[in-house]
């Protein structure tokens, strides 16, 4: 389809692209979202296509990363990520309220800053070292960690909440 | 605890995509898109070589050079297209290399034909649009920071570029809404139909008391007069955005330097940027709740003029540009026309 500028690229995006998109759908918020800097991704991924020495999913991935905590494309797409309220109840069920709980961590994950967000996202879903997280957002190994650290402890705060609400409700229930 | 969370989290993320799949014509919309970029750039590298301007309609073919076109604007503002000299030429590199964390010597030069440089002829200030291409030396991290472009620059009548926006691709071309109008149009910069939103179109308003102009949408509408006289609040005809223009007398001598410092305390919001050229200091930064504001203070040692402005941060297609055209409209003096 692309010829010979683009030899290599159809393959490539066929059997890497889905793994891709799901990364980029996490660093986004959003599934709509995620689909939209994935495109965009792919977009400079063709243009620059010829010119890209080594592994092009390290070049998307770098791409993704940094649109995703870029200023100015993605102010406007904050009003995408959704809110938390921790006020939702869910019955004391365990499988329901495990699936809950991964609902919350999901929405906890939105709404940390862009930055930390994609550092949660490329050390704890692509498995990225400090080092290379580091090397695709373009900072330094300290600050890939205390983003990790925020990120995480954001979260953990988030899950806490989320659990000490369900024994509530459970609590409750069982006394009634 | 902290292996459960990951865990967890881990579980989370893949439960969450497990049923994201690419969408077969990814590949190709990519390239399209692609075509339709180069086709849009070609069109305009070809227009800005044979100097074309369009002037209310009516298309004026210029000499081979870049000789300059004006083009009026609603009656009152004219931009020029200039030839872009060796000096101007480092200063968007050096502009370019410091907006986007990178070395001067990352730049090997500008994309061809994607620069252009120009005057707004009234309000005295200069504006520049332009793409760059890394150097050979630069390495893979300094490269990614020249996918986005073209940039939009502004210099300020006190001296100094700064990176202003960057120019969006629509998917049918590049939407000139960080670009002033009168420029856009000295510059043949076509707006694509699928560009939002179309141009709004702007009143001069003029601080009787402090003497200075400044463009507002037709469309706002002014709050009464304050009886003071140091500021007048326009608000959209919703009024989820407001602009605001006035100025105070500048009684504490405060200098630019000190209005740096003035505007961090005033706007203590995560992601603020507060940045000085000359006497010129902008905060611009989005609140929790939103809200995108913009505040550009002109620093003299008489006075201090300034135009807010703030707005719903999800709107900012619709308001950006606005924000663009009232900064560059502002002038110390009569309406130009």
């Amino acid at each position: 389809m692309a010829g010979e500028r683009y030899e290599g690229l159809d393959e490539w995006v066929a059997a890497r692209g889905t793994s891709l998109l799901r990364t980029a759908v996490l660093l986004a918020g959003s599934r709509e979202a995620g689909e939209d800097l994935f495109q965009q991704s792919l977009e400079r991924l063709v243009r620059h296509w010829s010119q890209i020495e080594g592994d092009p999913e390290g070049y998307l991935r770098r791409t993704m990363s940094r649109l995703a905590i870029d200023r100015w494309r993605w102010r406007s797409r904050r009003r995408e990520m959704l809110g938390l309220d921790l006020a939702e109840r869910a019955g004391p069920d365990d499988a329901v309220a495990t699936l809950d709980l991964r609902d919350v961590l999901m929405r906890a994950l939105a709404t940390l800053p862009p930055r930390q967000r994609a550092v949660v996202v490329l050390r704890h879903w692509e498995q990225l070292s400090e080092v290379d997280t580091a090397d695709v957002l373009g900072c330094s190994v300290g600050t890939v960690k205390s983003a990790t650290s925020r990120g995480l402890a954001a979260l953990r705060e988030v899950v806490d909440a989320r659990q000490a609400v369900v024994t509530g409700i459970g609590q409750e229930e069982r006394s009634s | 605890m902290s292996n459960d969370l990951e865990n967890l989290l881990q579980d989370a993320m893949k439960t969450e995509t497990a049923d994201v799949m690419l969408a077969p014509d990814a590949l190709p919309r990519a390239f399209r898109s692609v075509r339709r970029r180069r086709i849009a750039v070609a069109a305009t590298s070809v227009v800005g070589v044979l100097g074309i301007g369009i002037a209310g309609g009516v298309v004026a073919a210029g000499t081979r050079h870049h000789s300059p076109q004006s083009v009026r604007i609603a009656g009152r503002y004219t931009g020029k297209s200039l030839p872009l000299t060796a000096s101007v030429r480092k200063d968007l590199i050096a502009a370019f290399a410091s907006a986007q964390h990178i070395q001067v010597s990352d730049v090997a030069g500008f994309e061809k034909g994607s620069a252009h440089y120009g005057r707004i002829d009234q309000t005295r200030t200069y504006w520049a649009v332009a793409s760059f291409v890394p150097s050979r030396s630069a390495s893979a991290q300094a490269k990614v920071q020249f996918q986005d472009g073209p940039f939009v620059f502004s210099e300020l009548p006190a001296g100094g570029w700064s990176a202003w926006g960057l120019l969006t691709d629509s998917g049918g071309g590049l939407c000139p809404s960080e670009v002033p109008a009168a420029l856009a149009q000295a510059w043949a910069m076509s707006e694509p139909s699928d560009c939002r939103p179309g141009p709004a179109a702007y009143a001069a308003y003029r601080s009787g008391r402090f003497g200075f102009t400044v463009h507002v949408p037709a469309s706002f509408v002014p709050d009464a007069p304050p009886t003071d006289g140091d500021a007048l609040v326009f608000q959209s005809a919703d009024g989820r955005a407001t602009m605001t223009a006035g100025g105070d007398l500048n009684v504490h001598q405060v200098t630019p330097g000190q209005m740096v410092i003035q505007l961090r305390h005033m706007y203590q919001i995560q992601g603020t940027e507060v940045t000085r050229h000359g006497r010129v200091v902008t905060a611009r930064g989005t609140t929790a709740s939103g809200q995108t504001f913009v505040d550009r203070e002109f620093v003299y040692s008489t006075n201090i003029y300034y135009v807010k402005w703030t707005y719903p941060a999800a709107e900012r297609a619709t308001y950006g540009p606005m924000v663009t055209e009232a900064v560059a409209s502002f002038y110390l003096g009569a309406n130009p026309s």
